[in-house]
């Protein structure tokens, strides 16, 4: 195998603001706030930025797409951060941030840009139920599901046959959500810091698709998240120790790409950022990967072994569930803070690789490998 | 209930869809059926997905199939549905994996076991439309 891509690119700097969940500030005003610390973060000025790539799409069914209030394009960000030397910018639109992260990647390798910066911003507009719609008619694949009352999270479809195939329980599922809620409590970004949840609260919390209740839903805010990646030899000039790209494998690629493509084998993996947007997708993601087999990763999780100090540290920020959901940009942010040891409370010990997984089925994405180098 | 019925939400067809919804209205549950393969699809595609054939037969199946699984609904994205109520995976009698998401009425949620047999059933929603549904095999209605 060829490592040709290996550690060429690294994120150096980040930049993230309070998750909330009505704000009193524009979505343009909370995105800049991030996307300003993270080229702050980066050593570097608004004027450095030859590069950009934003994931605008507000997925939920009430959203108004309009630019620089409920999504921000890369021609409103460039104009309002005065951004004058971009030569390369684009906006990806499935919602999850990996594309906009890859995208950014490839543009370093191919010399099209120096430094760029990628953005996720959302929004949760005030006085708006964030899911629901009063729309009538549905088109294309909705056709098929939304005349049936079908909302948010199908992946309970999923869920209910996996427990009925395996023996999984609730009660598991909560060593996903407990794991999540208690890492939460140690990110000074998440929502539900200072809020820990019991098996009881769990238990007890209403149903919105059972068997999944409220908490195995991530958490609509308001927040901004942004990080700055530039090319090997630039990243050793600035001021962090540079998260290196070890290498990236699109969700489509078989199970063990990630490990081929970034010589980072399995047993190296010292933590995994693994999407969360829903809880079930974490036991999809560590059956996906090979970290157990396939109906194993209920029985995998238990015991710790998914939490801070455990035998594979999941998503040790807290998640899109604990923190609030930036579509995988916390994912990455939590990535390059192990890596350049800079995660505080949550660091683990003697970390040199983070595997960091985006999206997962109906939103394809990207595993990432960030190392040391 | 008839008046609810008219506000939960209908479906706007397309050109590959339209032989589903116009089958469905007339209480007929149809999907291409690919000579060449001897399969079913679903959705619907302008061609075979295996042979790339588009010579696709719109076939009648039999309204038949087990239940794949299921999830209780408790919530309210759309109008029009009064939670809880059963969302269901079915797996039409014909083909193995050839799978609709569709509703499963007559059937308590804690009376939905997994493997159960079901019927197609349809529903008339607003305009003339109807929407193919699913119920346990064998209840009275």
């Amino acid at each position: 195998m060829d490592h040709w891509l290996r550690n060429k690119t690294a994120i150096v700097g980040v930049g993230y603001t309070p998750m909330v969940r009505k704000s009193e500030k524009s979505l343009a005003a909370v995105a800049m706030d991030a996307a300003l610390a993270a080229i702050a973060d980066a050593g570097l000025t608004t004027k450095d930025i030859d590069g950009y790539s934003g994931t605008p799409k507000a997925p939920n069914a009430s959203a108004m797409h309009a630019d620089g209030v409920d999504e921000i394009s890369e021609r409103y960000m460039a104009s309002a951060l005065g951004l004058t030397n971009l030569r390369w910018a684009t906006d990806v639109n499935r919602g999850v941030v990996a594309d906009g992260i890859v995208a950014g990647i490839q543009s370093l390798v191919t010399g099209t840009a120096n430094y760029v910066l990628c953005m996720r911003a959302m929004y949760d507009r005030p006085g708006v139920r964030y899911a629901s719609t009063d729309q009538g008619v549905f088109g294309g694949p909705d056709q098929y599901t939304a005349p049936y009352g079908v909302g948010i999270g199908a992946i309970s479809l999923w869920l209910t046959r996996y427990m009925h195939d395996y023996g999984a329980t609730r009660e598991d599922l909560f060593e996903v959500v407990g794991t999540l809620r208690e890492h939460a409590q140690l990110n000074e970004y998440a929502y539900w810091r200072g809020k820990p949840l019991t098996l009881d609260d769990y238990m007890s919390a209403r149903f919105v698709y059972e068997p999944m209740c409220l908490y195995d839903y991530d958490i609509p805010v308001t927040g901004a998240g942004a990080v700055v990646l530039t090319t090997a030899d630039r990243a050793r000039a600035l001021p962090h120790r540079p998260a290196y790209v070890a290498g990236f494998a699109n969700t489509r690629a078989p199970g063990d790409a990630i490990f081929d493509l970034s010589g980072i084998g399995r047993d190296a993996v010292q933590a995994a950022q693994l999407y969360d947007g829903f809880s079930p997708v974490v036991w999809k993601w560590l059956e996906a990967l090979g970290f157990c087999g396939e109906g194993e990763a209920h029985a995998f999780a238990r015991g710790g072994r998914i939490k801070l100090g455990g035998e594979l540290p999941v998503t040790t920020f807290g998640g899109s569930q604990g923190e609030g959901r930036l579509h995988g940009m916390g994912h990455v942010r939590e990535g390059a803070m192990q890596v350049m040891g800079r995660a505080g409370e949550r660091q683990v010990p003697g970390l040199e690789n983070c595997l960091v997984a985006l999206g997962f089925d109906s939103v394809p994405g990207w595993v990432l490998m960030l190392s040391t180098g | 209930m008839a008046d609810q019925l008219k506000q939960r939400p209908v479906p706007i067809s397309d050109a590959e869809s339209q032989p589903y919804w116009d089958a469905a209205a007339e209480h007929v549950l149809k999907l291409p059926y690919c000579e060449s393969c001897k399969r079913f699809m679903f959705p619907p595609r302008p061609a075979c997905p295996a042979c790339l054939d588009s010579t696709v037969t719109w076939t009648e199946l039999s309204g038949k199939g087990t239940l794949h699984s299921f999830a209780v609904m408790h919530d309210s994205y759309v109008t029009g549905f009064d939670p809880p109520f059963l969302i269901a995976q079915i797996e039409l009698a014909e083909q193995p994996g050839l799978r609709l998401t569709t509703n499963l009425v007559d059937c308590a949620p804690k009376d939905a076991v997994i493997g159960m047999s079901v019927s197609v059933i349809f529903e008339e929603r607003a305009d003339g439309i109807t929407v193919p549904q699913f119920r346990p095999t064998g209840v009275a209605t």
